[in-house]
């Protein structure tokens, strides 16, 4: 299966999806014109790989900020993810935050409430 | 062309300067855009915002909530509100007011007040947990709204302020209203 990598522009978020060493990567901003239309490739990518996981994915947010039409999308994102969970394939998501944002905190301890899926906070070090 | 217009073609636009600069400064405006959202213009005014604040030293939860509250906002706009959005920011003494303002359908008036009724009575856990249970709903690209705003992105901002919006319509036609919707962000407490 093919990596999946999507730079990153002033309104959507760098995406890296590697199927070989199971690290996903999402990063930057994301107030897309059409917030399914970029997504949607995620997900079909996301139905494959579910096909044959591996056996730890590791999985990575680390957002600047979005909209709720891509918190929707990343909620489906995260869906996808805990039905591979839930068929028994581990996996381990990460979602940074910067210590100031509260806002951000608060959207991954929503995920958290809504998902059967091991979501871990961590405070984003300052470079 | 009307007369009206022929009017406007011909009027000095330097007597609205003065009368302009005078509005902002007296009411604390320290932005204001009218005209069509995209998010390419998103993307502009945070910066030039973002640019404002470095400048007068704000803490970065103030900032960084500002900027949250701005996003959300412009996803109010939609197709019909193209070219006729205003987005208004306040900085006063102790707080952030972020305005923004769009035509809606008069007939949808009643329907987005009570909404917002509802969600400013609303506890905290409560708004949260409607927050949720859309957010969970529906496909992705379909959002429930409310007169023709996205349900979701109200309830995000009252989440983002405390749970109050301020709002008003103003009656222009039968067909439309202009509809502006205020959200605070404390500089001191935490929102």
């Amino acid at each position: 299966m093919q990596a999946l990598r999507i730079e990153s522009t002033h309104k959507t978020p760098r995406v890296i999806l590697d199927p070989e060493n199971g690290i996903f990567e999402f990063s930057g901003r994301s107030i897309p014109e059409d917030a399914l239309g970029f997504y949607r490739p995620i997900f079909d990518w996301l139905d494959e790989y579910a096909k044959s996981p591996l056996p730890v994915t590791h999985v990575k947010f680390d957002l600047e900020y979005f909209n709720t039409s891509s918190s929707k999308n990343i909620l489906e994102i995260l869906k996808r993810l805990e039905s591979i969970h839930t068929n028994g394939h581990e996996v381990r998501v990460t979602w940074y935050y910067d210590e100031d944002d509260e806002d951000m905190e608060e959207t991954g301890q929503d995920y958290q409430a809504l998902l059967n899926l091991p979501i871990e906070l961590s405070v984003k070090i300052q470079s | 062309m009307t007369s009206s217009e022929v009017e406007l073609l011909h009027s000095p636009a330097l007597q609205y300067a003065y009368p302009l600069y005078r509005n902002m400064l007296d009411n604390s405006i320290v932005f204001m855009y009218h005209g069509p959202i995209t998010p390419d213009i998103v993307v502009d005014v945070l910066g030039i915002v973002e640019e404002r604040l470095e400048g007068s030293g704000e803490h970065r939860r103030v900032s960084k909530k500002l900027f949250n509250i701005m996003v959300e906002s412009f996803s109010l706009t939609d197709e019909m509100s193209q070219g006729d959005t205003i987005l208004m920011v306040r900085q006063l003494p102790y707080l952030y007011s972020v305005s923004i303002g769009r035509r809606i359908r008069t007939g949808s008036v009643h329907e987005v007040r009570s909404y917002l009724d509802a969600v400013n009575v609303m506890a905290p856990e409560q708004v949260r947990a409607e927050y949720h249970r859309l957010l969970n709903e529906g496909m992705p690209n379909m959002p429930l709204t409310v007169g023709g705003l996205p349900a979701i992105s109200i309830l995000d901002l009252a989440r983002k302020c405390n749970g109050y919006l301020h709002y008003s319509f103003e009656y222009l036609d039968d067909e439309y209203s202009f509809f502006s919707l205020e959200a605070k962000i404390d500089k001191i407490k935490k929102c």
